[in-house]
């Protein structure tokens, strides 16, 4: 029973964990009701990555948009979203970290604090820390939590059940739990759940006949509801079986093998469970003396691929049938064939196990693409199948890969959640060796890139420099100064002609030339005249000039002032030219955040190795120990075997003497020759 | 004496969950170390992968050139989507084609980010082509234009495909986000 158990118990963690990601999955898709579209991109692009699976991108998002400011616009949901991926990812105790600061918060919505405590319950859940998780699950309110996510309250309510499974039993506590079951649907696999956990607390108690009550019941309870999506009637079918075997197995354990051969009947062939089904059915059958039954389910068994470890002992257990039917000969060869394939197996097991690799160990396991999950089981996935760490790798909500043995040698170990964890630790280590390397790729061409950078950045540097000397800066320079103190010296003198116009300029060297000329003249009356009209001229000019002196001096300041500004801001900018010239602060920047990820990369990688190594270590161990336990159970059946093997030939061998010497001694032949040579 | 080693194939078949169950638990302190250190290895790997995207949309895409280009869904109940083609001035630089997962992910309020790129200041024109499979199962086509003008800070516009309740088709809409 204990082996029911245990598949139970690794469904349920399967099926829980399928459920936790389909909660969160759902809460987001409510928040997105309320808001119609991500009003953060960040958020957006995360949630992008989330719904697709792809958990380490979705994280990164997050990161990312929490570094640069938050998400913006979506109250508490990121933080429950950001908590469900690292739960989602394996990541449980940052998720409690997660929660325990959202509840820590203060000023967060009671939706959001009353799914944190779910969640966090959960996570102590999976962490089998009993205490932790019943106090935060104590913690959440039903009714809200129903309002809010039915689904998610339905998991609420099973994991409550399961605490109160492991509390020592009391009319009070199975009264609590049948409350329990009444909230959950009839259609819900939670309430089948709890029902056949029930049953196995019962038996733990010592109380098989609740047991049986419960499994019958549960049974008979378990009709396919058409409303449900397929995977959901696929696995409520699953369950059905699963307590038909239960039940079956327990009927055997009475010793009242007709009820079990009934139950175990009603198991379909091409069922999951059906090879249990058969070989139970043949136990019963052959100690119901229905011998004939239990070889031909045997007969069944033995036509299939011995795909499961366990399956092994059905050449024994049918030559051990054949000789219950009295067909010792029969019986001697099918025991010779069960022992010549148990030392086959012993020769092929010795040998896996001594040439046991990471390599021999990934080929003898089938892995599943992403869009190949409907593809046959018999189906040859060996050509088209992922490597380890590949993206498109077919996983769980919880990131398990899916995957079939090619050697049955690794079914039972396949099926173990140690063996699926450490398959999935190394899948997701390959997956973040292959980010990194990705990464190593795309920093080196950062680095040529800002090699390029740099040469060309030198390349305009030249240029510019060859520029500034053309239009010889320096000069400039001089003659704004000198023009300053001219300016500056004539202010002082109150020099009127120095601030004239140019059309005063014009004007007084017309006067000038006029002066010149006139001297040149005899004095007459004709020059009296003129040179009467050029001191008026001359007067009226310099009137003009001194009239003008404030105007023109203003107009000369002005110029120099703006000539002032266009200069300091030339040399403002030519500093920072020069400077920008002089220094590679940019690009330098770059190239110190590109060297010290590139040595944080090489920091990770070096771990990464490390992890690798411990992991494959983990997996070799367990292969190691499975194929040893295997070789044990061979040797078991291989001994028994040839025991019996052994036992037959002599009986056959003194029946046969007791007979010649009977025909000898002239006797008529006795009845078991002749049921011997009915064989032939 | 046979009845009897054929029930000792019973008891066997009956221990067997128990011992491997035992096994199980010996390999739980073994499993929890080696997967508390995968744990804390991809919380460091998220770390690096977060300040690696930053560095390189610092160095690929600066701030006073990034222009991106997001892609949401609506409901999308009158559109299966196929593909999207964009053009920006007159040239094509994304086209995607969509798995059942991606448009499932739209459809859950997920937004890709269809391309990224640099752009000068300046005025710009957008065009996006969207494929499907419209209302009665019909091949669906649509485009949609916007004009718009590159400041000097990031620029982020946003292909809007919601379903339209009056007249129960797809719309397209590019949106420029603030």
């Amino acid at each position: 029973m204990a082996e029911l158990f245990l598949i139970h118990q690794m469904r349920l963690l399967f099926r829980q964990t399928a459920i936790v990601a389909m909660a969160c999955a759902m809460s987001a898709a409510q928040a997105d009701e309320a808001t119609p579209r991500a009003s953060d991109t960040g958020y957006g692009m995360a949630l992008y990555e989330y719904h697709q699976g792809n958990f380490f991108q979705a994280l990164t998002r997050l990161n990312v948009v929490n570094r640069e400011g938050g998400i913006a616009g979506h109250g508490d949901h990121p933080l429950l979203v950001e908590g469900g991926l690292m739960l989602a990812y394996g990541m449980t105790r940052e998720a409690q970290r997660q929660f325990q600061a959202l509840l820590d918060t203060s000023d967060v919505s009671d939706e959001a604090r009353n799914q944190a405590w779910f969640y966090l319950g959960k996570v102590f859940w999976l962490e089998k820390d009993r205490d932790a998780s019943t106090d935060a699950l104590s913690r959440v309110d039903g009714e809200l939590l129903e309002e809010s996510d039915p689904e998610l309250y339905h998991e609420w309510l099973y994991l409550k059940g399961q605490w109160l499974l492991g509390q020592s039993q009391s009319p009070e506590s199975r009264q609590q739990l049948d409350d329990l079951l009444d909230e959950l649907p009839v259609s819900s696999p939670w309430r089948f759940y709890l029902r056949y956990n029930r049953s196995v607390q019962s038996l733990t108690a010592g109380d098989q006949p609740a047991a049986m009550d419960e499994l019958e019941a549960l049974i008979a309870d378990t009709s396919p509801d058409q409303d449900q999506p397929s995977d959901v009637q696929a696995e409520m079918l699953a369950l059905e079986q699963q307590a038909r075997l239960s039940l079956g197995r327990l009927h055997m354990g009475k010793g009242d093998f007709e009820r079990a051969m009934r139950v175990l009947d009603e198991i379909p062939l091409d069922g999951m469970l059906s090879d249990q089904a058969l070989f139970n059915y043949a136990v019963s059958a052959s100690r119901q003396e229905q011998h004939g039954l239990a070889l031909q389910a045997l007969d069944a068994l033995q036509k299939r691929p011995l795909f499961t470890p366990w399956l092994q002992q059905v050449p024994y257990a049918r030559a051990f049938t054949i000789e219950q039917m009295g067909r010792n000969k029969q019986a001697l060869a099918a025991y010779r064939r069960a022992a010549e394939h148990y030392v086959q197996l012993d020769q092929r097991l010795t040998e896996e196990q001594a040439s046991l690799s990471e390599s021999r160990l990934i080929n003898a396991l089938a892995f599943v693409r992403e869009g190949a999950e409907n593809t046959a089981p018999d189906a040859d996935l060996s050509a088209t199948g992922p490597a380890l760490g590949e993206s498109t790798m077919l996983t769980d909500a919880y990131g398990r890969v899916k995957v079939r043995p090619d050697d049955f040698s690794l079914a039972e170990l396949l099926a173990g959640e140690a063996f699926q964890l450490a398959l999935r630790d190394m899948h997701e280590l390959y997956r973040l060796d292959d980010s990194l390397d990705q990464w190593r790729q795309q920093l080196a061409s950062f680095e040529v890139m800002l090699d390029t950078r740099r040469t060309r950045r030198e390349a305009r540097i030249r240029e510019t420099r060859e520029a500034l000397a053309s239009m010889k800066v320096d000069e400039w320079t001089d003659r704004q100064e000198a023009f300053r103190k001219d300016i500056e010296q004539a202010s002082a003198n109150e020099n009127a002609a120095f601030f004239m116009t140019a059309e005063q300029k014009a004007l007084k060297n017309q006067l000038d030339r006029v002066e010149n000329t006139l001297a040149g003249l005899p004095v007459n009356e004709k020059t009296r005249q003129q040179r009467q009209t050029y001191e008026r001229m001359r007067a009226y000019f310099d009137w003009w000039v001194a009239d003008e002196y404030g105007v023109n001096r203003w107009a000369a300041v002005k110029q120099l002032r703006e000539l002032d500004e266009a200069m300091d801001t030339f040399v403002s900018q030519r500093k920072l030219m020069e400077e920008e010239m002089a220094s590679d602060d940019r690009l330098d920047e770059f190239a110190s955040r590109i060297a010290r990820k590139k040595a944080e990369l090489d920091r990770l990688d070096r771990q990464l190795d490390l992890a690798l190594e411990q992991t494959r270590q983990s997996l070799m161990n367990l292969v190691q120990s499975e194929l040893a336990r295997q070789r044990q159970q061979v040797t078991s059946y291989l001994r028994a075997s040839r025991h019996a093997q052994a036992r037959l030939a002599d009986g056959l061998f003194l029946n046969a003497r007791e007979a010649a010497v009977q025909q000898n001694s002239g006797r008529p032949d006795d009845d078991t020759t002749v049921k011997e040579g009915s064989d032939d | 004496m046979m009845t009897h080693r054929f029930s000792l194939i019973l008891s066997a078949l009956l221990l067997l969950g128990s011992s491997t169950v035992f096994a199980q638990d010996s390999n739980d302190g073994d499993e929890g170390s080696v997967a508390l250190s995968v744990e804390e290895l991809k919380k460091q790997v998220i770390r690096l992968n977060r300040d690696l995207f930053i560095l390189e949309e610092d160095l690929l895409f600066p701030a006073s050139t990034q222009f991106a280009v997001f892609l949401s869904l609506d409901t999308g109940e009158f559109l299966k989507l196929d593909a999207v083609k964009l053009k920006l001035d007159d040239d094509t630089v994304a086209s995607h084609l969509y798995t059942e997962r991606q448009v499932k992910a739209l459809q859950r309020g997920g937004m890709q980010r269809l391309y990224m790129g640099n752009l000068k200041t300046g005025s710009h024109q957008v065009t996006v082509f969207v494929e499907g499979i419209g209302p009665d199962n019909r091949a669906y086509k649509q485009a949609a234009t916007l004009e718009f003008e590159k400041g000097t800070g990031t620029a982020a516009l946003e292909i809007r495909i919601r379903d339209r309740s009056s007249d129960y088709q797809p719309e397209v809409a590019i949106v420029e986000w603030e």
